[in-house]
């Protein structure tokens, strides 16, 4: 009873403020000047309004002595009365939603006037905006978003161009983070902003009142009235929505798929892959780009991606900056990144923005998430395989944040269950963690901290041993200046570490070992003119590679192998760009770009120089030449040219364009099929020449409704692409280019894709059309690799198939399907046995003149929320999945073993059967949290 | 191995990976010519062998016997190889000889067409020091197989630039499982023979292809070099066995070929196969450079060692035969039994019993009854 009257009491208090601030308002905004102002002196006249009303006013002292207030319209609202009075002294007034009232001259005289009268000026301008925001807070606030409020952006007749740009943050109501991929549409003109990765977007606009839709995905859609009055900013906040019962997929956002420039663009949405199944219950990110159009693999349980017929180590993983050398976890099965903490990633494959460089295939652009500006909160599940927890909350409330997230296995306890003596010796532990730390110093400055690291220990048979490490920092400080310019500048350090111990054979025991390190500067400066036109951007990266080959030495006491110490490589490699996307109309938008590239292969280093016009062979070493620290000992730059253009035939359907050039400086040593766990990268040098390659596209795009359809083809080249000499062996060769080889990758494609984006049923399906060839072909016979004949790429897969779809049965219960067909990879098989020693042999065929069988894969997972009660401790979330449901015995590889005089085909499949998997996750709060 | 290990492991927890027998479909046949030859500087004969690529899908040997084979120095000495049988040719005994230092060239005609190898050097031959063996176990997937793993140390060397070549020979001792009481020629017909188990010799070149760089070693001489490794599973090991160790120093580029053909068949089934490939030898077509000739002219300075291993004091495993008793006593009631029979002893109980013929004559095993020369009891 006690409890009812105290909520009585509060829910009577809080109609009473209702109320009372909604009379407040309305008294204000019908305030008119009546006869009794006309003809006071402008001191009198400033008091007395200030007496009868709460507005304050604003002015430059003296500037307005003696000053004597005339009007003679009465119906017309205070504000215009108020400029009528000041017409004469070319004076205006702007008024706020705090009733402040700003009164200021010409901007030309503006600009002349002392200090006194600016600080009056910026600080009236902030308090505007920041009431304007509480404005739309309020507004946002109120669950009817036909509650007809109004914002007012910049200040009435503040100049004379008929323009105004609007630019400002989107951020969500619950936690304060930046919604990304959000879209503020002018609901009178048409036109569109889709907020970038900070949630920043900005709006060109005539002068006037528009309504805006605030919308994004995850985001409950709003609307907003705007006076625009001048350029300014205006932030807007959004509830995210609590029951996401239209969860799409793939948010590369609906209108950026017509609208957008980019080409060869996907965005994964880790909250809205929840649905798709895979392989023992790990959400793996990552591994979903593989059903997505124009990105292969060689095959299951392998760690490369090949995207547009690119190798594995094409593609540039990026963390929040940090580069990532190793992408795996346990050899390849599952990636190296906790989907956990990821907020979306991005791929870019064809049009790639020029502040990226250095990888000729793609670019996988990992955004973490940023902690809870306002809660705290945990989340955590078990999966067959690991353990997971994240933990985020504020530090300083609305500033700053953290958001730290672990996942560690406990795969060594279920080793040991199995009955099998081999697995039981092996031991396989991998972790990482991630760190994110963002504090917003004010509205224009943000700086985050952020690190990464992850480690495997890879235990087999206690033979070999393997341990990986990948350790990242990055610092980054971004700059919003006059509310629309933005200066991103991060200090980026990454270090890949690897070692192995090899004791197969104690004869020739080993250990080995590798590290990487890489640290980068980089600064992009956005410039956006005042007008919706250009956007330009420039800005310059720089990153000092420091490369340890890593010393061969014998382990143990009987090991007989001598030390080979492998060598140390130091590189800079530095990009400068600059971009300027310019909408030439309002149908017709033009991208073009240069990243002039530099790079030095610095000493110390012992450079080998070899007779040129014969084969690269150590016993053609010319001559050797050291090179100090820091000399440079080869230099190479180029630039990369990058145009794009798109076309908007009608507002739901577009064609674009674009050419794309890349250069590339380091690569994987890699003599296997697919990427091993034993690869080192290493630096172009005087003998390996960089990488580089050129890609044409062309597409058109479509959306209707819920659906949204796109064609995309293209023609890439790669030249200088590293190959290897047939039995090239690394293992134990300090001299590497003496096995390698350069040639050319020809690839081209068509990709189509259908999504559709919402509905209870939800999902995609693409087909792909591709194919990749390789040629090295030289006049000298011994550096041809087939004979040089060109051969089809490891994964060159002609027709794929992915299809993805979700069904929503309840808000608590979903099902989801995956669909996976591909041509078998391209495989060396006997053509005849040939007996040496007293062993057969196989004589193989030309390279990759075979397939192996198709590969056909049906996936189906089952998701149970936990109930939907607002409030409550925690929220779990059940996940059952199976991969591989017809348990297809899909071809890893095939292979070949000559027994007594026959040879037999055996077919090697990783998955070959189905894999249940239940997973549970739990986290603080209800479902949305 | 690793290959397996790997595999194993992908399987982790899952027991679905798995390898299954499969058929591709491999319309191609590549006939191409196969030459392989051997010269040393021990004394001959020298065998060279010539054939054609068996096909995969119907593997029946295809020796070429109408070649003309001849082995040069490069003073212009030669001698012509006879052909003895399925495409292997042989130098005299007492002929043509080689020598540490010298070139020497293979030629082979067939149908009007020249095979010429390059100019081979012979090297110095490196002595082994000594052919040990250690107890250990092999383990592949849940099966744990005692043996002994043979091992080889050399002699120090002068320098580093050596490559080896190991192609081992095993011989070993062996009785039938069973001594022999009678033959039971009809129901009628036994005759009593009472022959102790036969005792045989079996001699086979493993195929285990064995190399080593030298300029991978800490010092210039290669100890604990693993050889092979005989189970306790088969009957190798049950009386007596032998190891011969042809120790072949060649040159670089011999040892880069045998390397490969050793590699190729370590790697496949592995997670993280090589690129396979035509693997090329030191034989050229002379009318045509570009026809693709297989093989190897692999002129080696040998040393030769052999150890001999009595039976190891570890539990044996090999399937041995037993009499069947019973079999013996209802072979009356048995309508139309398959004569003749054989019967023997069961050595613990003295039962007599019937057993397959295998059983009492060790040659059917694959051996044979003759002790060779050289072999020391």
């Amino acid at each position: 009873m006690q409890i009812l009257i105290k909520s009585l009491q509060f829910l009577f208090l809080f109609f009473l403020i209702s109320f009372f601030s909604l009379h407040l308002q309305a008294q204000n905004t019908d305030f008119k000047l009546d006869n009794s102002y006309n003809n006071l002196l402008w001191n009198d006249f400033v008091k007395k309004v200030e007496q009868q009303t709460k507005y304050r006013f604003f002015y430059l002292p003296d500037s307005l002595d003696a000053f004597k207030v005339e009007f003679s319209e009465f119906d017309i609202d205070f504000s215009q009365q108020l400029n009528e009075i000041l017409k004469s002294r070319k004076a205006y007034a702007t008024i706020d939603k705090r009733q402040n009232i700003v009164v200021t001259f010409d901007k030309r005289i503006n600009s002349t006037l002392p200090d006194g009268f600016s600080n009056i000026k910026e600080k009236s301008i902030e308090n505007e905006f920041e009431n304007e925001n509480q404005t739309v807070e309020n507004y946002l606030n109120t669950t009817n978003s036909f509650v007809n409020k109004e914002v007012s952006v910049g200040r009435k007749n503040a100049d004379t161009k008929t323009d105004a740009v609007i630019s400002g943050f989107v951020k969500s109501k619950n936690d304060g983070s930046p919604i990304i991929g959000g879209v503020v549409q002018v609901n009178e003109t048409g036109d569109v902003a889709a907020t970038d990765n900070e949630g920043f977007y900005s709006l060109k606009l005539k002068k006037g009142t528009y309504n805006f839709t605030i919308s994004s995905l995850e985001s409950k859609k709003e609307q907003v009235k705007v006076n625009v009055y001048s350029d300014g900013r205006l932030d807007l906040s959004l509830e995210l929505k609590l029951i996401a019962l239209d969860e799409v997929l793939v948010s590369s956002e609906k209108d950026h798929v017509v609208t957008g420039t980019q080409m060869g663009f996907q965005k994964l949405d880790t909250k809205k892959i929840k649905e798709i199944p895979l392989v023992m219950g790990e959400k793996d990110i990552l591994k979903v780009s593989l059903l997505l159009p124009g990105v292969q693999s060689i095959g299951e349980g392998s760690s490369g991606f090949n995207v547009r017929g690119g190798t594995g180590d094409q593609n540039l993983f990026l963390i929040n900056q940090i580069p990532v050398y190793n992408s795996a976890h346990l050899l390849g099965f599952f990636s190296a990144f906790n989907s956990d903490a990821i907020k979306n990633f991005s791929i870019y494959s064809s049009s790639i923005p020029t502040w990226y460089g250095g990888r000729l295939s793609s670019i996988f652009d990992v955004n973490v998430k940023q902690g809870n500006t306002n809660n705290f909160s945990a989340n955590g599940g078990i999966s067959p395989i690991t353990t997971r927890l994240m933990v985020e909350g504020p530090i300083v409330k609305d500033k700053s944040a953290f958001l730290v997230s672990l996942r560690t296995t406990y795969s060594d306890w279920i080793l040991k269950q199995i009955d099998n003596l081999e697995i039981q010796n092996s031991k396989a532990q991998f972790a990482d963690l991630v760190n994110h730390f963002h504090f917003n110093l004010n509205n224009n400055h943000k700086i985050s901290l952020f690190s990464y690291h992850s480690f495997d220990k890879i235990n087999l048979l206690s033979q070999n041993k393997y341990n990986y490490f990948n350790n990242g920092a990055s610092l980054s400080w971004d700059y919003l200046i006059k509310s629309k310019h933005k200066l991103e500048t991060s200090l980026v350090y990454a270090q890949y570490d690897f070692d192995e111990e090899n004791t197969e054979l104690q004869a020739i025991a080993y250990t080995d070992n590798f590290q990487l390190k890489h640290t980068e500067f980089k600064s992009n400066f956005t410039f956006r003119p005042d007008n919706n036109k250009h956007t330009i951007n420039i800005g310059f990266n720089s990153i000092l590679y420091n490369l340890n080959q890593g010393t061969l030495l014998p382990f143990g006491e009987n090991s007989i192998i001598a030390p080979v110490s492998m060598g140390e490589e130091k590189a800079i490699e530095t990009g400068i760009f600059a971009s300027h996307e310019w909408n030439v109309s309002p149908v017709f938008t033009l991208t073009s770009g240069i990243r002039y590239n530099q790079y030095f292969f610095l000493g110390a280093y012992e450079a080998r120089f070899y007779e040129s016009e014969i084969v690269r062979l150590p016993e053609n070493l010319t001559e050797t030449k050291f090179f100090d620290k820091n000399k440079v000992v080869k230099s190479y730059q180029a630039p990369d040219f990058r145009f794009s253009a798109r076309y908007l035939v009608t507002p739901s359907i577009s064609l674009k364009a674009s050419y794309n050039q890349m250069h590339q400086y380091l690569f994987l040593l890699s003599t296997t099929v697919a990427i091993a766990p034993t690869d080192k990268w290493k630096l172009a040098d005087n003998n390996i020449k960089p990488m580089n390659g050129e890609q044409l596209s062309f597409g058109v795009y479509a959306a209707k409704g819920k659906y949204e359809f796109s064609v995309e083809s293209y023609l890439k080249k790669i030249n200088n692409l590293v190959e290897y000499k047939d039995g090239a062996n690394l293992l134990l060769n300090n001299t590497p280019e003496t096995d390698i080889l350069q040639g050319k990758l020809n690839s081209f494609g068509v990709e189509l894709m259908i999504k559709k984006i919402s509905g209870r049923l939800n999902g995609w399906v693409n087909y792909t059309y591709s194919r990749a060839k390789v040629l090295v072909a030289s006049e000298i016979p011994e550096a041809n690799i087939n004979f040089g004949k060109e051969y089809p790429s490891n994964y060159d897969k002609p027709h794929a198939v992915n299809l993805v779809a979700n069904y929503q049965f309840s808000r608590r219960l979903s099902l989801s399907s995956n669909l996976v067909y591909s041509t078998g990879r391209p495989i060396t098989y006997p053509v005849g046995i040939f007996n040496m020693g007293n062993r057969q042999v196989p004589l193989y065929s030309l390279r990759n003149e075979y397939r192996t069988p198709d590969y056909f894969r049906v996936d189906v997972s089952l998701k149970l929320e936990g109930n939907l009660a607002a409030k409550k401790l925690a929220h779990g979330t059940w996940f059952l999945s199976v991969y591989n449901l017809t348990g297809r015995k899909n071809a890893y590889s095939i292979y070949f073993e000559v027994e007594e005089g026959v040879m037999q085909a055996y077919k090697l499949s990783i998955f070959g059967a189905p894999i249940f998997s239940l997973t549970y996750s739990i986290k603080l709060g209800n479902y949305a949290n | 191995m690793r290959t397996k290990i790997l595999l194993y492991f992908a399987v982790l927890f899952i027991s679905s990976s798995c390898i299954e027998k499969y058929f591709p479909t491999i319309d191609e046949y590549k006939q191409i010519i196969v030459i392989e030859g051997f010269l040393t500087n021990l004394e001959g004969p020298y065998q060279v062998k010539v054939s054609e690529t068996v096909d995969v899908n119907n593997p029946v040997p295809k020796p070429i016997t109408n070649a003309e084979v001849i082995l040069k120095d490069e003073f212009g000495n030669f001698e012509i190889l006879n052909h003895r049988k399925d495409g292997l040719y042989y130098t005299q005994a007492g002929g043509f000889g080689g020598e540490i230092g010298k070139k020497y060239q293979l030629e082979v005609k067939v149908n009007g067409k020249t095979y010429l190898s390059s100019m081979e050097t012979m090297p110095e031959p490196v002595g082994i020091d000594s052919i040990y063996y250690q107890i250990e176990e092999n383990i592949d997937n849940t099966i744990v197989t005692e043996g002994l793993q043979f091992y080889l140390d050399t002699e120090p060397f002068e320098s580093k630039d050596k490559y080896f070549l190991w192609i081992p020979e095993e011989t070993y001792q062996y009785t039938s499982d069973l001594g022999l009481k009678q033959i039971m020629y009809d129901y009628t017909v036994i005759i009593t023979v009472n022959q102790s188990n036969t005792v045989c010799w079996q001699t086979d070149t493993l195929p285990d292809v064995l190399t080593l760089a030298a300029n991978e070693l800490s010092e210039p001489v290669a100890r604990k070099i693993p050889l092979n490794f005989v189970g306790t599973e088969s009957k190798r090991l049950s009386v007596r066995y032998s190891l011969l160790i042809n120790q072949m120093t060649i040159d670089k580029k011999a040892y880069e070929f045998w390397n490969t053909i050793r590699l190729q068949a370590v790697e496949s089934g592995s997670l993280y196969p090589r690129q396979p490939y035509q693997i090329r030898g030191n034989m050229k077509c002379v009318e045509n450079p570009e026809e693709i000739v297989l093989g190897y002219f692999t002129v080696a300075g040998v040393a030769k060692k052999r150890i001999y291993v009595g039976r190891p004091n570890l539990i044996f495993e090999y399937p041995i035969c037993t009499p069947d008793v019973q079999a013996l006593k209802d072979i009356y009631k048995h309508p139309r039994p398959s004569f003749p029979q054989y019967i023997g002893y069961n050595e613990v109980t003295g039962d007599k019993g019937l057993a397959a013929q295998r059983c009492f004559y060790c040659e059917m095993e694959g051996g044979t009854m003759l002790k060779p020369d050289f072999w020391e009891d």
